[in-house]
């Protein structure tokens, strides 16, 4: 096992522990993905916030009536699938910086898939309810 | 989770406090120095030292050598050439990492307070254990790697070429001198640093990898491509912010995510 | 392993805060705001598909003093998280890479996102 970098032991290898398990093969892919979902996620997300807010005040019928738009409808499942592939790469990140235990970081990675998994299907599927 | 607190063993308690001004001194300063010492099984300490700004030279440094010399020689630190060069006496003055022998003590105001390089195994006071962080400027493999024919001469690399390693204002890759108060400066070190490679490493990896006589580049960039040696660097500027060089880890790093960018 | 002998120095306790460290938290803060939006919306699209009951009990909810709360505190996130994430990619063009141009744009990205919040909160609310 990898030891965090101040915890000493004699006989351990300086040279072995810098280079660990070697390099990943990939980073750049990731980092590159997160800035162009980040552009698609934001513009979505403006249009969202000076359109959706004015449901607050309209009744069911208003908002689905809006909703069988496709124009609108497909937006908003743009919005939804963008900002939740931005929040997949965002919150990796952040579980890597912050999760030291391997065990909790790996299974923090895969619940953080499997709930945006869920949530991304339940909006998608709602969506295409209404509008259809 | 990373630990953001101290471990219980690293809690810093209060310790001795020294005065060595008399009735007579004009130009008295306290130094809060971090004190551990490896033989007793007591944690890190801070003791207190007031002295006579009179009896020393203008630097941190020069206050920490007239402590060692005439009130506690038991203090521990490293300096050696104390103009900026060697970067021994890397440490935390101040809240803020830098070198005690280019710190004018006139430029903290209230007590001075001194601690080793942070998020670092501290060996003894203000001696941090630097093995690993070598270890890992090592394992970048910081020197020019050639396969081609070694010409009768030097091998030679144009006046802006040249540029890219120096710098235009001195200020280049090439100026660090690896006292580690940018990688000891930055968040993502502190939480990460048995993977992540850290500001200093990573200039000194940009270093080779924009020396245009260096044949290994594309070998370089494989090495760094990896989420937690490169990708870690989240841009805080700590680093930068730092550096008692002038120099711009920042930037470098930006420069080698740009080039893992621009080879897809 | 026996436990390690030697200390940890102190590191966060002591660093002296600066404007661009406080600015990449706060980042990371309404990037995880943000998504607990995007989760928020998913809950009144899911109410919507349910039925118009659900779906009035939904904007009950919302249109109560803490889900206004909610909602200005989503756009303050957003309005943040857009600028501090512009920042982003200026940096990763390399500008912004000094400490004086770093800490200028920093400031005033705090002042657009207040700014551009409370006026997209009064041009939706119009004055509430």
């Amino acid at each position: 096992m990898m030891k965090m970098k101040w915890q000493y032991d004699r006989f351990t290898n300086p040279m072995a522990r810098a280079r660990g398990l070697g390099s990943l093969q990939r980073g750049s892919h990731h980092w590159f993905m997160h800035r162009v979902v980040a552009l698609v996620s934001f513009l979505t997300l403006i249009w969202g916030i000076f359109t959706l807010p004015t449901f607050l005040n309209i009744s069911y019928a208003g908002f689905s009536d809006w909703l069988a738009n496709p124009v609108n409808a497909v937006l908003l499942m743009l919005l939804v699938v963008s900002n939740f592939y931005h929040a997949v790469l965002n919150l990796t990140e952040v579980i890597e910086d912050y999760v030291a235990c391997k065990f909790s970081k790996l299974t923090m990675l895969i619940c953080l898939r499997v709930g945006v998994f869920v949530c991304g299907a339940l909006a998608v599927f709602s969506i295409l309810k209404i509008a259809i | 989770m990373a630990q953001f607190t101290l471990p219980q063993n690293s809690k810093v308690t209060e310790g001795q406090a020294h005065n060595a001004t008399s009735a007579t001194t004009k130009n008295a300063r306290t130094f809060r120095v971090y004190r551990y010492d490896p033989d007793t099984k007591e944690n890190p300490r801070m003791d207190s030292f007031t002295i006579d700004l009179d009896k020393c030279g203008p630097m941190v440094l020069d206050a920490l050598i007239h402590i060692k010399n005439d009130i506690d020689t038991g203090l521990t630190f490293r300096r050696s050439c104390r103009e900026g060069i060697c970067g021994s006496c890397a440490m935390n003055i101040d809240g803020t990492n830098t070198l005690a022998c280019l710190k004018p003590i006139d430029e903290v105001k209230g007590d001075v307070a001194i601690r080793p390089l942070p998020h670092m195994p501290v060996m003894k006071d203000l001696v941090p254990d630097i093995t690993h962080i070598v270890a890992q400027y090592a394992s970048i493999e910081p020197w020019m790697k050639t396969e081609s024919q070694a010409p009768a001469r030097e091998r030679l690399q144009s006046a802006q070429d040249a540029d890219h390693l120096n710098g235009t204002d001195g200020k280049g890759p090439s100026a660090c001198i690896l006292c580690f108060c940018c990688s000891t400066s930055c968040p993502s070190y502190w939480w990460n640093g048995d993977r992540f490679l850290g500001p200093a490493i990573l200039l000194q990896a940009w270093r080779w990898i924009s020396d245009t006589r260096d044949e290994a580049t594309g070998e370089r960039l494989d090495a760094l491509e990896d989420p937690f040696r490169l990708y870690r660097c989240h841009t805080i500027m700590n680093c930068t912010r730092t550096c008692p060089k002038g120099l711009n880890p920042a930037q470098a790093i930006a420069e080698i995510k740009k080039l893992m960018v621009a080879r897809q | 392993m026996s436990a390690d002998p030697r200390p940890l120095s102190p590191h966060l306790q002591i660093w002296k805060w600066s404007l661009t460290m406080a600015l990449s938290i706060f980042h990371r803060a309404a990037n995880i705001a943000v998504a607990a939006g995007v989760v928020v919306l998913t809950w009144w699209l899911a109410a919507a598909a349910t039925g118009p009951a659900a779906y009035d009990q939904f904007i009950m909810v919302l249109s109560s003093p803490f889900g206004k709360l909610i909602l200005f505190g989503f756009l303050a996130a957003v309005y943040l998280h857009l600028f501090t994430g512009l920042r982003h990619f200026l940096m990763d063009m390399g500008y912004l890479l000094t400490i004086k141009t770093a800490d200028q744009f920093g400031a005033a990205i705090l002042l657009a996102t207040a700014f551009f919040t409370v006026f997209t909160w009064f041009f939706l609310t119009g004055g509430m």
